[in-house]
Formats: structure tokens, sequence, C-alpha cells
């Protein structure tokens, strides 16, 4: 057993003699033993063929329990937007930085900590195919220690955001959940940020489940600004109804290691989803992205598209599966993925798939590795444009085709921004 | 499907109805595999010692290797002990003794395919001689061969006359480790080609295994090496286009190109072995490993293939570009009807700086096929300004047909360049209507559109091949439409 996991023990042990209720425990012991039946990611597995968990299973990360006195809050100059903030601290909630004592009518905001048995119960329902994408789910299922669960109710449109943002005070290993429930024709736009104030070993191990009725519309941002060390892996499962529409925008920023599974169903016609995403890594970094879009009944469309900036000796992975199951007919599907190589040392692996069981589809899927177009970077450097702003300008322009497309104007040029600081600056 | 279709196939499934009977004969060792069958074997062939050990390291490899699961193919475990590993070249008694014992719709279909009535019974499995003067044809070629001093002749003929060039480059591009098949084929292979051109050669014709009489019965377990020297050129093809008579349900051959400086291999394949019934039952089992190594500056390995049999394929044609400026190409229609599977695709490795691979495969999916595209394009660190381009096309045609695409790609340089675009859909209503209003029947217009999806490929092979893969792709899609 590596040093990782037997302080999973420790944990294990702290939190079987807490008196919490015995329904959990059970279920908490059952994830234990099908993360044990899992074994630890190796590289010996397809899905982790490209991505070594060998530097986290060095570290023996506890739980915190109380935050570091000697933190400073980071700045959230960035929330020009009105929103619904949960500010997090070390994988705890922090009431005194969140906004949400008074929430709009149609939205439940319920945390882990202050639920009931039955309620736990039905949250834990809720997770159950989340925790199945990976080996790290069922770690996440025994270990769990916070997780918020929205309910949206049907027709309830929101204004305005639910900013979800996680900082650290402190190296330490935090195991959440996360819950959305979107009732019929409800829409809701969430937007998670995680970041780091300091370089130390941390490591976010999450679970998101959404969940959408008929005709609800959800959409998700994602901004990974994680310091040196950070590790962060997230499974994410999202099962669509008929009509339904999800759009997600994973931006994976910075990170020593960061690793999505994102499995979306699109369960019954017309259901569509939209995945936008970056990724950008620089020296020592490494981003790993597994997207898997099943089509499961006729007429449903999906659209996927990320772009990744390889600077340094950073790596990045991209896996990206579109299944179209037998009958799903009149299925459209795009699948597209854009690298830029910057330095000598960094690495790409990608591998978009197809999976085609029926016939009167329109699949497609494209892939590039290259460079900085040389009539592009001539163009600006004939005009007077130094170097590094002329690079600078084009990376940009790469990867800002992907924010553009976020509905949310405040997010959208907070975003903007942030992928227009350099890889090592800000 | 129509009435006619069912009875042909009927026909064809009868007609193999003796074919996987394995009657050991006098010169057969009993089935069954073991360190004393590999001896046994390579005592038959009276080969050098220095092939026996190569084949009981390979086999007791072997021993230690599993079948590899990862492909999606699916068929029930092989029993490797219910295998005769050796028997030598079959007298022709219990094949059909002229073409009049021949199934007649067998006929029907080399008659649609244009193929001439000698060559017609030699596929069969007629015995030939009395037809068709092979002998002296592959005679004439020989010596017009040997005048330049190109080699071609059976494996087993090269073991015999041309030791040092086997030893010096048999297993040096695919090794006896690489894979469970071809540790196996290590072990056990029968019989195959070798290829050798001298340096500055260019070789005068086609070679063809088709034209070369021993190639007959060379067994399930065949063994192809061929070698071009600096500059050297040459053409090969494998293969026909027309269904061929096979006694072997499993197949597991090995090809090894080896291409020095300057040196261009291209190797063509027709494969069309039995594909089983409508209902999947029987058919040929084709466990493939075939890879090139493209060893010096400027050389260019080109595969065309064209996959239209077996029950069951699983073959990657590779090429390893290590010398500078070298080139990889691979060209690919794989069509599955019925309940054939294939899982099939290329491996480009790029090593040498300037190397450029293309990749253009079209997979054609029908009935209950069941097809894959499988491949690998890897940018060492090295291979500085490398050039790679894939495109992969699925048509389908039928609603429970499958197509799947898993192109791995792997970069470590930042001069290279690589694409990679795959597209899958099935033959469009309004291509369909504009056929049909223009008085094409449903079938006509069908095989038209998947001729003009497989053009790009079908320019690639030679040209008599490549009116022959037409025709074989319009007869191999019958029944699948209307």
């Amino acid at each position: 057993m590596n040093p990782y996991l037997e302080q999973c023990q420790v944990e294990r042990q702290k939190r079987q003699t807490d008196p919490v209720d015995s329904a959990d425990q059970q279920r908490r012991a059952l994830e234990w033993q099908r993360f044990d039946e899992c074994g630890w990611p190796n590289t010996r597995l397809e899905k982790w063929k490209y991505t070594s968990l060998s530097s986290l299973e060095k570290l023996a990360l506890p739980t915190a329990l109380v935050r570091d006195p000697g933190f400073v809050m980071g700045s959230q100059d960035f929330l020009r937007a009105d929103g619904l903030v949960i500010s997090w601290v070390d994988g705890q909630i922090d009431l005194e930085n969140s906004s949400i004592s008074e929430l709009p009518a149609g939205v439940e905001i319920l945390f882990w900590s202050t639920m009931t048995p039955d309620e736990r119960d039905k949250f834990a329902q809720l997770l159950v195919q989340s925790r199945r994408l990976s080996a790290l789910g069922a770690l996440n299922g025994a270990l769990l220690s916070e997780g918020v669960w929205i309910r949206v109710s049907p027709g309830a449109c929101l204004e305005v955001p639910v900013f979800l943002i996680h900082q650290t005070s402190q190296s330490c290993a935090m195991h959440l959940a996360v819950v959305v429930e979107m009732a019929v024709q409800s829409q809701l736009t969430i937007c998670e940020r995680w970041m780091s104030t300091r370089d130390q070993p941390t490591h976010v191990n999450l679970v998101t489940a959404f969940h959408l009725a008929e005709y609800a519309q959800l959409t998700w941002i994602k901004a990974q600004q994680g310091g040196n060390g950070s590790y962060h892996t997230a499974g994410l499962w999202a099962a669509l109804l008929g009509h339904a529409q999800l759009r997600l925008y994973p931006f994976g920023l910075a990170g020593s290691l960061v690793r999505h599974d994102i499995q979306v169903l699109l369960q019954q016609p017309r259901a569509e989803c939209t995945i936008r995403g970056v990724y950008r890594v620089c020296d020592r970094e490494m981003q790993d992205f597994h997207t898997s879009v099943e089509h499961l009944a006729p007429h449903c469309t999906s659209d996927e598209c990320f772009k990744g900036v390889l600077d340094g000796s950073g790596k990045a992975v991209f896996n990206g599966q579109v299944r179209v199951a037998l009958d799903a007919q009149k299925t459209q599907s795009q699948l597209a993925n854009h690298n830029l190589l910057l330095s000598e040392k960094a690495e790409i692996n990608t591998k978009p798939e197809l999976e085609i069981f029926a016939d009167d589809v329109r699949c497609s899927h494209g892939t590039t590795v290259g460079q900085l177009d040389e009539n592009q970077w001539f163009y600006l450097r004939s005009r007077g444009i130094e170097m590094e702003t002329a690079r600078h300008l084009l990376v940009h322009a790469f990867t800002r085709e992907i924010s553009d497309a976020i509905p949310h104007a405040g997010i959208r040029d907070v975003m903007n921004q942030w992928l227009g600081d350099d890889c090592y600056g800000a | 499907m129509n009435a006619s279709h069912d009875t042909l196939d009927d026909l064809i499934s009868q007609e193999y109805q003796h074919g996987f009977e394995t009657a050991i004969e006098a010169d057969a060792i009993p089935p069954g595999l073991s360190e004393e069958t590999v001896r046994l074997i390579s005592a038959r062939k009276n080969e050098p010692e220095f092939l026996l050990q190569w084949r009981l390291e390979a086999y007791r490899r072997w021993l230690k290797m599993t079948p590899p699961s990862w492909a999606s193919v699916h068929h029930p475990p092989i029993d490797y002990q219910d295998i005769v590993y050796y028997s030598a070249p079959k007298s022709q008694k219990d094949g059909p003794k002229s073409l009049d014992e021949v199934d007649p719709e067998l006929l029907k279909t080399y008659e649609k395919l244009g193929i001439p009535l000698h060559e017609r019974a030699i596929l069969a499995g007629v015995a030939v001689d009395a037809v068709f003067d092979s002998v002296s044809v592959a005679t004439t070629f020989k010596e017009k061969l040997a005048e330049v001093g190109i080699i071609f002749c059976s494996f087993s003929e090269a073991v015999q006359h041309h030791p040092e060039w086997i030893k010096q480059y048999l297993g040096t591009v695919v090794p006896v480790q690489d894979n469970f098949y071809a540790a196996l084929n290590s072990a056990v292979f029968s019989d195959g080609s070798f290829v050798y051109i001298p340096p500055g050669v260019r070789c005068p014709m086609e070679l063809s295994t088709y034209f070369r009489i021993n190639a007959k019965n060379t067994g399930q377990f065949e063994r192809t090496l061929i070698i071009a020297d600096k500059g050297a050129s040459v053409s090969y093809l494998e293969g026909c286009t027309a269904p061929m008579r096979d006694e072997n349900q499993l197949h597991a051959a090995v090809v090894e190109l080896v291409a020095l400086e300057d040196a261009n291999i291209k190797y063509s394949t027709v494969q069309n072995w039995y594909p089983g019934d409508k209902e999947g039952r029987g058919g040929i089992y084709n466990f493939v490993t075939k890879r090139g190594d493209c060893r010096g500056a400027r050389a260019k390995i080109s595969w065309t293939q064209v996959e239209t049999g077996s029950a069951i394929t699983w073959k990657y044609p590779s090429v390893i570009l290590r010398g500078d400026d070298s080139v990889g190409e691979f060209y690919s229609v794989a069509l599955t009807n019925h309940r054939q599977q294939a899982d099939t695709g290329t491996k480009m490795i790029h090593i040498g700086k300037n190397t450029r691979s293309t990749i253009v495969s079209k997979g054609i999916s029908a009935g209950f096929g069941h097809q894959a595209y499988r491949g690998l394009v890897r940018i060492a660190r090295s291979a500085r300004g490398a050039r790679n381009h894939t495109q992969c096309d699925s048509l389908l045609l039928g609603d429970r047909c499958q197509a799947h695409t898993y192109p791995y790609i792997e970069v470590k340089n930042n001069s290279s360049t690589v694409e990679h675009e795959a597209s899958t859909s099935r033959i469009g209503e309004d291509q369909l209507f504009f056929c049909r209003q223009r008085g094409l029947s449903a079938e006509d217009a069908v095989s038209m559109i998947v001729n003009g999806f497989c053009k790009e490929v079908f320019k690639e092979l030679p040209m008599e091949f490549a009116v022959e893969a037409q025709k074989l792709l319009g007869v191999s899609l019958e029944g699948s439409v209307g």
C-alpha cells in the first residue's frame, strides 16, 4: 500500500469513530471495498496509459479540519457578475464569505454536513454513476468529506449564476461531491473556480452528477487554476432527458496534475450537449481529459471541441469518445481537438474515438497537432510587433475561440482575461 | 435480401462443408503444439541449427503469452492443440477433379469478377498441372529476374540457398516476442516468400505470390521477408481477388519489409478469404502482423490493402520511419458484410527527421458487419519536421452494422504537424436518388457510390488489381441493399 492510501486508511478510522448514521458507514465500507477491487490506477490500464499518479501516491495528505490561521483569502475581484457565491476553504464550506442566505425562488441548496440520513441516502444514489467513472470515484465514496446538492424546481430560471469558489490554505486532501438536479424547464448557470494561492501539495478528488429533466438547461463553467503541487481528479457524469440542453466549459489553466473523466448520456430524443474546453500546460504540468458522450436515443446532437496549448515540458492527454447506440438514428455528432505545441519538450497524446452501432448518423471528428502559423506570425512581426507579444496574441486568439462561446457575458469576460494571462505569469 | 443472394450464400457454404476438415495424411504430424512439434517441423524442412534455435526461442516466449483481448472482435477461444502444424503439400486428391465438379455458383462469382478460365480452376482448387502450364510461366519470370540479380523464391528455398540473408534479417522487423500471433508464427511458420532486390535495381515486373507456383499450400502460418537494398525498388502483390478455397481456419502470417537507403517497397494486398456464411458460421480468422522498416534515409514503404474476406481480420500493417526523410503510406479499404468482423489499421512510428506518412482508411460496414479502425501515429522527440495526415471514413449500410474508430496520436515534438480526420455516415438519400433517377438500379447505384468512396485507395493499386478490386466490392456487397 502506498503512502497516499495509508493516509486514507487513517482518515477512514477517524471517520468511523464519528457518531454518524450507520447507513452512511455501510456505504463507505462498500465503496472502500470497491476501490480495493479496482486498485490504484496505474499506466498498465488503458484509461491511465499516459497518466501516471506515481507522484501523488507518495504524498500522505490528511484531511484538513481547521483552516491555517495565516491564510489570506484570494482576491474575489473577478466576481464582477452578480451571483450566489458558495465559498470553500480546504474543502469545507466557508459561510462567512458565501452569499446564500437568501436564495431566489425555485432553488434549494443542501450541504452534506447538515443533511438528514434520508437525504444522504438519496444524495449517494444520485452519485452512483459518477463514482463508477474511475477507481478514484470509489475512493471518493469511502472518504467523502463535504458535498453540495443544488435543486432547481420546475420552470425556475435563474438569472444569476451560482459560483463555487474553492481555495486551499494548507497541504491536504479533499473528497468532495456536487449534485445538480434540474427539474422540467428549469435553467441554471454554474461557475466553478479552483484556485491555490500558494504552492503546496493538495489533492482534490471530486465527483459531480448532473440530472437534467425534460427541457432543462444547464451551463457549467469550470476554471482550474491550481498551483505547483496541486492534484485534481474529477469525475463528471450527466444524464439528459428529452430536449434537455447541457453546455460544459472546462478550462484547465494550471495545476501539477489534472484529470477529468466526463461522461454525458443523452437518454431521450432531442437532448443536446455542447462541450468546449481548453487545456494549457507549462513546465512539469499535466492535463488529462477523458470525455465520453453516449447517444442512447434518436435525434440527439453533440458538439465537442477541445483546444490545447502545450509549453515547457508540459504534457496533455485527450481522449474523446462518442458512442452511438443501436437505433440512435439521426444522431449528429462532432468532435474536434486542436493542439499547439510551443516547446521542444511538450507532449500530447490524443485519441478521438467513435463507436457507432446505428447507420443513419452523421458523425465526424478531427484532430490536429501543430505550431503557430508562420504566415500569421510573419504578419504580426512585419508590423513591428515584438516576438513575445506576437506569440501571446496568437495563442490567446487560439484559445479565445472557446471562451467566446460562453453565454454569460460576465463570466466570458473573466475567462477571456484569464486565457490572456501568461501561463507562467498571473 | 433477395432470393438469388440467399441461394448463392447457401451454395457457397455448401462448398465449404468439407473445407475445414484436416484429414491426417501420411506425411503430416498429429495435431498439437509442443517443443517436439517445432523440432519436427524444422527437421522436415532440413533447416540450419540457427533457425531451429530461433523457432524454439519463439515457442518458449509464446508459451508465456496470452492472446490479445483488446481488439473489438469476438470469437470462441482457439484450441491451439487442435491444429495440425505441419503437413507436406497436399496432393489434390480431396479437391475437385475438374471445373465440372465445382459449385456452379462459385464459378458464376468468378465470371462476374472476370477471371480467366484457367485461373478459375486454380482458385477452385482443381489440380492445375493439366489445365494451366504455370511452371513455364514461372520459369520465364524467374530467368528474367535472375538476370538483374533479384532473388524471388519460397522461404524454404531461401533458407537452403541464402541462409545468410535469413540470418541477418529474419525477425529484425517483427521480433519473435512482438505479439502472441507473431510468436506462434515464428515458432511454426510453414512457408512463404522471400525477395531480395540488389542495390540500385528497379524490379522489372510486379512480383506476385499468385504467379509463384510454389506459393500454393503455404499453409496457415505464412512468413514473408522482403529486402530492398540501397536504391532498389519493388512492387509486390499478395493474394488475389477471387474467393480462395482454403483448408485452415486460423491464419497467422508475418510479413517483414526492410527498405535500406533510397529503397522503395510497395506492398499491395487483396484479401478475400472465405468470410463464413450469412449467420457467421465458419470463415477464416486472419490474424496478421505486417511491418515495414525504413532503415535508410529517403526510403519509402507503401501498404495498400483491400480486405473483403475472412470472418475476422486482425491486421495492422505498420511502418517504422527510422531513416531521415523516409516516407510511409497506408491505403486501406475494408469491407465487412453479414457477420464479418474487422479490426484493422496501421502504425506509423516517426523516428527520423522530416519523415512523412499518409494514412487513408475507408471502411464499409453492411449487414451485421463489425468494423474498427485502430491506428497509431507516434512522433518521437527525434523526428524533427515530421508530418502525418490521416483520414479515415466509414460508410454504413444497414442499421445493424457497426463502425468504430480508435486513432492513437502521440506527439513529442513541436516541429511536427499531425492531422487526423474521420467521418461516419451512410449513403446519402440524395446521392441514391440522383443515380436512381438516371436509371441505375439500386444495387448498381450503391456499388457506384461505394466505389467512388474507395477511389482514393484503388488508385494506389496496380492497374489490373484496381479493376478487379472494384468488381470484387460490387460482388461482396450483393444483397446488402434493396
